[in-house]
């Protein structure tokens, strides 16, 4: 069996190694091909967005919380008028809440979703920040965004609703501070607008 | 910018070049390494050679340079590297600014303890972590460690002579490819051996003079989240030919990922020309990614790394490398290709300098350009 592959591999490794395929794009724009093929290897790196790091609280790990983290993120924001009746609580005297953040993803239309923009580094930071991607793959991105953007059942706009009060905390401590509104989300980690970097617990 | 400096940072184990393989005269890198597939710590034979043959003025390689004599069972060392970096990605909002920034600093110990058995672990600091404090989105909680502190390695060995039958269990990258330093090349960071994505494994293996097999089982790390996502096998055979000019191997990787399997069957080559002190490799890799969901079903996927290194004088490298990294070969525009230049210079034991140029080109998309400049020093 090993005598066929060889060949049979390295054939292959000839034959593409300047480019095979068609110029046809007949992958599905599905989460369920995005998410494995594109966002996990390109975006959930260890030091970046994977459950170990989570750069700008976003997790491109797993099909679930990949779309999570594009549609619907909720993130802590202050408000001084939070109540504990609302889920907020106070941290280091600061009243903070958890709300919807602004999606990456705007359903049907590409051309206003973030993601789109980080992708083609088109007025927000470049991301991957080392590598642009394939522009097959960015379109594979918007054809699944002009389609509803949809994925078991869920929807972009089941984002409405936000946390129940009183959300599950993060128990030993570890967290990441998250504000996407207002453009590109901060890969740095550092906080933007209305967002209080969170104080070390551990 | 500074993920710009974590993603390209984060080096391999240092000293493990595989382009010393063959065009050292070796044909087995657990000859200068403790690890039965090279990588990592070197041994007291690995320390002479650093310093009498791989670098341009020659000295100590021992440890300390020879200050301090450590007992045989008892081995220590320690990896710092700086560097400076250079990335276009063509990214309005962050530039090319330049970086300068530490790369790695990792202690490695080993001790032998009696039956064959030995303790191998490295200690080090990792870029970037969740920061601490309750800010946290809920839906993306998880128990996960926020120790800047890692160990990329611990591990177990059993192997009573240096030929013949081990078994290993432990965190490290399972036997694999090329294993290029540079964890930015295609058949590193996308096919399961990026920087920090070791898993924990159970290994066991033959070497023998002219041929090494290793068997490896993994799976990530369930507890800190660090490494490796996937769970599944390795396995890597590779036969030396025409007294350690030729190398040849055959690998296979199945991993159990979330929603997809990727089974990978590859080979890849090495010749060494000695008139002309030039080692060629290559390396081809087809993947099948077989999607859970019947609405994707099965796609292939081919990535593949080839070049040649000159060793010109002692102690210095020049690399070229080629990669492509098709995403689905019924695609053709779904591919990265990439050219590299590598420039090594050990001039003294313990010492590297690196200069690297690479560009990147994905199909349609924007091409990245990047420099880096690298010194390590090594105890």
């Amino acid at each position: 069996m090993l005598k066929s592959l060889v060949p049979t591999v390295a054939a292959i490794a000839l034959t593409c190694s300047m480019g095979c395929g068609s110029s046809a794009d007949d992958r599905p724009a599905v989460w369920e091909y995005i998410s494995p093929a594109i966002f996990q290897p390109n975006c959930a790196t260890v030091s970046c967005h994977s459950p170990a790091a989570a750069v700008a609280g976003l997790d491109f790990s797993t099909m679930d919380h990949g779309y999570t983290s594009l549609t619907s993120l909720w993130v802590w924001i202050v408000d001084m008028n939070g109540t504990a009746e609302m889920g907020c609580r106070k941290v280091n005297g600061t009243t903070v809440c958890q709300k919807g953040s602004r999606p990456l993803v705007t359903p049907y239309d590409p051309s206003q979703s973030l993601i789109v923009h980080m992708l083609r580094a088109q007025g927000a930071a470049r991301m991957p920040p080392d590598r642009p991607l394939p522009e097959a793959d960015i379109e594979l991105v918007e054809k699944w965004i002009l389609n509803g953007a949809t994925w078991a059942g869920r929807s972009p706009f089941d984002a409405g609703g936000g946390p129940s009060p009183g959300g599950e905390d993060a128990g030993d401590g570890s967290a990441e501070a998250t504000n996407l509104d207002g453009g590109a989300a901060d890969h740095a980690g550092a906080s933007s607008d209305g967002v209080v970097d969170a104080p070390d617990a551990r | 910018m500074s993920m710009l400096v974590v993603l390209a940072l984060g080096a391999s184990d240092a000293n493990a070049y595989p382009q010393w393989q063959l065009s050292t005269g070796l044909g087995r890198c657990n000859q200068c390494h403790y690890a039965p597939d090279g990588g990592g710590l070197i041994n007291s034979y690995g320390r002479d050679a650093d310093g009498d043959e791989l670098s341009t003025f020659q000295g100590n390689g021992a440890f300390l340079h020879g200050l301090v004599a450590l007992p045989s069972f008892f081995a220590i060392g320690a990896d710092l590297r700086g560097a400076l970096v250079v990335e276009d990605v063509q990214d309005p909002i962050h530039g090319t600014t330049p970086h300068v920034f530490p790369m790695q600093a990792d202690l490695e110990a080993r001790a032998a303890l009696p039956a064959g058995f030995s303790l191998y672990g490295t200690l080090g600091l990792r870029g970037r972590v969740r920061t601490g404090g309750p800010f946290v989105p809920t839906q993306n909680y998880q128990p996960i460690s926020t120790s800047e502190l890692i160990s990329r390695e611990h591990w177990a060995l059993w192997q009573p002579e240096s030929l013949g039958p081990y078994v290993r269990a432990g965190r490290y990258f399972a036997p694999f490819g090329l294993r290029l330093a540079e964890h930015i090349t295609y058949i590193r960071r996308d096919l399961g051996f990026n920087v920090l994505e070791e898993s924990y494994n159970i290994s066991a293996g033959y070497l023998f003079n002219e041929w090494e097999l290793h068997l490896t089982a993994f799976a990530p790390d369930f507890v800190r989240h660090i490494g490796s996502r996937e769970k599944g096998f390795v396995g890597y055979f590779e036969r030396r030919l025409f007294d350690d000019t030729v190398a040849l191997a055959g690998q296979t990787r199945y991993a159990i990922g979330d929603g997809v399997e990727k089974f990978i069957l590859g080979v890849l080559a090495k010749v060494y020309v000695a008139p002309i002190k030039t080692l060629f490799f290559g390396e081809v890799d087809s993947v099948q990614l077989m999607f859970d969901s019947p609405l994707v079903g099965t796609r292939e996927q081919l990535v593949a790394a080839y070049g040649l290194t000159v060793f010109p004088v002692r102690g210095v490298m020049l690399t070229a490398l080629g990669e492509r990294n098709q995403l689905d070969l019924a695609v053709r525009d779904s591919a990265w290709s990439a050219a590299n230049a590598f420039f090594n210079w050990f001039p003294y034991p313990h010492c590297e300098m690196q200069l690297v140029g690479r560009l990147e080109f994905p199909a349609g998309g924007d091409t990245a350009k990047t420099f880096l400049a690298q010194l390590h020093y090594f105890l």
